[in-house]
C-alpha cells in the first residue's frame, strides 16, 4: 500500500521538476534583477523596518542578544515562506483545474510543487540572510556558533507545516474561493502574533502572551534564531510541541484531501 | 478486489455518474451561510451515465456512438479515472493512453518542445525516456519547424498532430481517442489509423469516440451507443450503427 505511494510519487517527480522549473522561469524571466532580487527584497525592507522599528520600540540589542536586523531578518524568512507557499498552494487545485479535468494525475502534486518553490525562494533568502550576519560578525556584534549548520531543521519543519495547512487551504478553496481573502486576513492577524518585530518578553504580562504561545511559528522563529544566531540547541520542548504539531497538522491535511479530491472535479 | 478473467481489459461494472447541476452553485462560504440559514440549499441532480455495465476484450477496438451530451465523455473519463464514478466501479488492467480532449496537459504560452516534454511528465514518463523518445515524436508529428514556437500560434490540427504524438509513443495497453482525429487533415489522419492499426496488432485495446460513422465503421470491432446516459445498444458495428443511423 505504502509501497504503491511511493511508487506513484516517484514516477511523477519529472512533471513535479518541471512546473518548479516553469514557476522558477516565469517567476524571474521578466524582472530586471532576476534571481538578485530575490536576497535584494528581504534586505531593502529589513533597513526599513529596522530604521522603524528599532526606534520606535526601542528594543535593545542585549535584550535580544543579537542586532535588531538580524532579529528582524531571520523571523520573516520563516513567516515569508509560510506565507508564500499556503497563499500559492491553496490556489494550485483551482488553478490546475484545466489539467485535472482531462489527465489523471495524483492532486497533491500540485501543492507540493508550490510549497517547493516557496522552499527555493527561502533558501535564496536565507543568503541574504547570511550576509547580514556577516556584516554583524564583522561588525563584531555577532559571532558565529557550529550549530548554524542545523538551520535546516527549522527550515524543514515549516515545511512540513505549510504543506499540511496547503493540502486544508486547497481543499476549502476548491468548495468556497472566498476562503482566499479570509486568508488574507489571517495572514496579516498571525504575523501580528509571531514575534518578528517585537521579542516575546515583551508580552510576559499581557493577555496575549499564550495566544504567541500557541503559534507554532514561534517556535520555528525562536529555534532559527537559537541556531543561527545565539548558537544554542532549541530545548526539547520546543521540538516536541513542533514534532507534534506538523505531525498532527500534516496528517489532518492529507485526510481531508485524500477524502475530499475525488469531488474537486465536480466544483472546478 | 481485482477483477479475475484474463483477456478482459476494461470492466465498467454497473456504474452511474451524477452530477450537481443546481443553476447557482455555491461557491463561497458567504452564499453557502446565507443559503443555510434561508433554507435553499437544494442539490438538483443530473444523471449523466446510469447502470452502465461493459466489457471490453484486450485488443479490441471499441467504439462508442450517441449524440451530443449522450455521456461518451463522461464515460471515458471514468475510465481514466479522471472522474470517480457515483455508484459502481471500474476496473482496469494495463497503462492508459488518454486522448480526450485536444492537448491536456498543454500549456499554450510554452513551446512545443517545453509541452512535450510537459506532456511525457503528466503522462508519467521519466525524463530519460522522453529524452529518448523526443525525436521520434516531432518526426511523427511532422512539425520540426514549429519546434520552438509557442503553442497559441498552432492551428487545431498542429496540436493535435503533437498530442497524438506524445500520447502514441510508448505503445500503451489501452488507447483513449475522443473526437481528436477528425481535425487532422486526411494525411495526418491516415498516419494515426495506420499507428492504431499497428497499435491493435501489438494487442492494444483502443476505446474510440467519434461522430464520423465512416471511421467508426472501418476501425471498431464492437460499438456501444449511448442515449441519454443509457446503453442503448451493444453490439458488432454493422448491426449497431445500422441501427443508430437509421433512428
Ligand atoms: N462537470 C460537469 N458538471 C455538470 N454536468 C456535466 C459535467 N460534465 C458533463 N456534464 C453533463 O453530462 C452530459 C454528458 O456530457 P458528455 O461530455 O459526456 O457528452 P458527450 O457524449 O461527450 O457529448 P459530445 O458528443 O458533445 O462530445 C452533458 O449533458 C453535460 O452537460
Ligand atoms: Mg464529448
Amino acid at each position: 500500500m505504502v509501497k504503491k505511494y511511493i511508487q506513484n510519487f516517484i514516477k511523477y517527480t519529472p512533471l513535479l521538476f518541471l512546473l518548479t522549473s516553469r514557476d522558477f522561469k516565469l517567476k524571474y524571466r521578466r524582472s530586471f534583477l532576476g534571481v538578485l532580487w530575490s536576497m535584494l527584497n528581504p534586505l531593502l525592507i529589513m533597513v526599513v523596518v529596522t530604521s522603524v522599528f528599532s526606534v520606535l520600540l526601542k528594543v535593545k540589542a542585549s535584550d535580544i542578544g543579537m542586532p535588531f536586523a538580524v532579529f528582524y531578518i531571520t523571523g520573516s524568512l520563516i513567516f515569508n515562506f509560510f506565507s508564500e507557499a499556503t497563499s500559492s498552494s491553496m490556489t494550485a487545485v483551482v488553478s490546475n483545474a484545466s489539467l485535472i479535468q482531462k489527465v489523471y494525475l495524483p492532486k497533491y502534486i500540485f501543492i507540493f510543487e508550490k510549497c517547493a518553490f516557496s522552499l527555493i525562494n527561502m533558501l535564496l533568502s536565507a543568503i541574504a540572510v547570511l550576509f547580514v550576519l556577516l556584516y554583524y560578525v564583522i561588525k563584531g556584534e555577532v559571532t558565529v556558533h557550529i550549530t548554524i549548520f542545523l538551520i535546516f531543521i527549522p527550515m524543514f519543519l515549516t515545511f512540513l507545516f505549510s504543506i499540511g495547512v496547503g493540502l486544508i487551504l486547497s481543499t476549502l478553496t476548491v468548495f468556497f474561493r472566498d476562503i482566499v481573502h479570509i486568508w488574507g486576513v489571517i495572514l496579516t492577524i498571525w504575523l501580528y502574533l509571531t514575534p518578528i518585530v517585537y521579542p516575546i518578553e515583551i508580552l510576559k504580562s499581557s493577555k496575549i502572551d499564550w495566544v504567541v504561545r500557541l503559534n507554532p511559528l514561534y517556535y520555528f522563529v525562536d529555534d532559527l534564531r537559537s541556531l543561527m544566531v545565539l548558537g544554542e540547541f532549541p530545548c526539547l520542548d520546543h521540538l516536541l510541541i513542533e514534532g507534534v504539531v506538523c505531525f498532527f497538522v500534516l496528517v489532518f491535511g492529507v485526510f481531508l484531501f485524500k477524502k475530499a479530491q475525488d469531488k474537486f472535479i465536480l466544483h472546478i | 478486489m481485482e477483477y479475475k478473467n484474463d483477456d478482459v481489459a476494461v470492466f465498467v461494472d454497473n456504474v452511474s455518474i451524477h452530477f450537481n447541476m443546481s443553476s447557482e452553485r455555491i461557491t463561497s462560504l458567504k452564499e453557502y451561510f446565507i443559503k443555510l440559514v434561508k433554507r435553499q440549499l437544494f442539490y438538483k441532480k443530473f444523471i449523466a451515465l446510469e447502470n452502465v455495465n461493459i466489457k471490453i476484450k484486450k485488443g479490441q477496438v471499441y467504439g462508442i456512438v450517441g449524440l451530443n451530451g449522450s455521456g461518451k465523455s463522461t464515460l471515458l473519463k471514468v475510465i481514466c479515472g479522471i472522474l470517480k464514478p457515483t455508484y459502481g466501479e471500474v476496473f482496469v488492467k494495463g497503462k492508459i493512453s488518454p486522448l480526450i480532449e485536444l492537448g491536456a496537459g498543454f500549456n499554450m504560452e510554452l513551446t512545443a518542445r517545453e509541452n512535450i516534454f510537459l506532456n511525457g511528465a503528466v503522462l508519467g514518463y521519466s525524463k530519460k525516456f522522453m529524452n529518448e523518445k523526443f525525436d521520434e515524436i516531432v518526426e511523427f508529428s511532422e512539425m520540426e519547424k514549429f519546434l520552438d514556437v509557442p503553442m497559441k500560434n498552432y492551428s487545431s490540427g498542429m496540436v493535435a498532430r503533437v498530442a497524438f504524438s506524445v500520447a502514441t509513443v510508448v505503445k500503451p495497453d489501452i488507447l483513449i481517442v475522443d473526437e481528436i482525429l477528425s481535425v487532422g487533415d486526411f494525411r495526418f489522419q491516415e498516419k494515426c489509423n495506420e499507428r492504431i492499426k499497428e497499435m491493435m496488432k501489438g494487442k492494444t485495446t483502443v476505446i474510440l469516440v467519434s461522430h464520423q460513422m465512416e471511421q467508426i465503421e472501418k476501425m471498431c470491432d464492437n460499438v456501444l451507443w449511448l442515449d441519454h446516459g443509457h446503453v442503448k445498444m451493444v453490439g458488432k458495428t454493422r448491426e449497431v450503427c445500422e441501427v443508430y443511423k437509421n433512428s
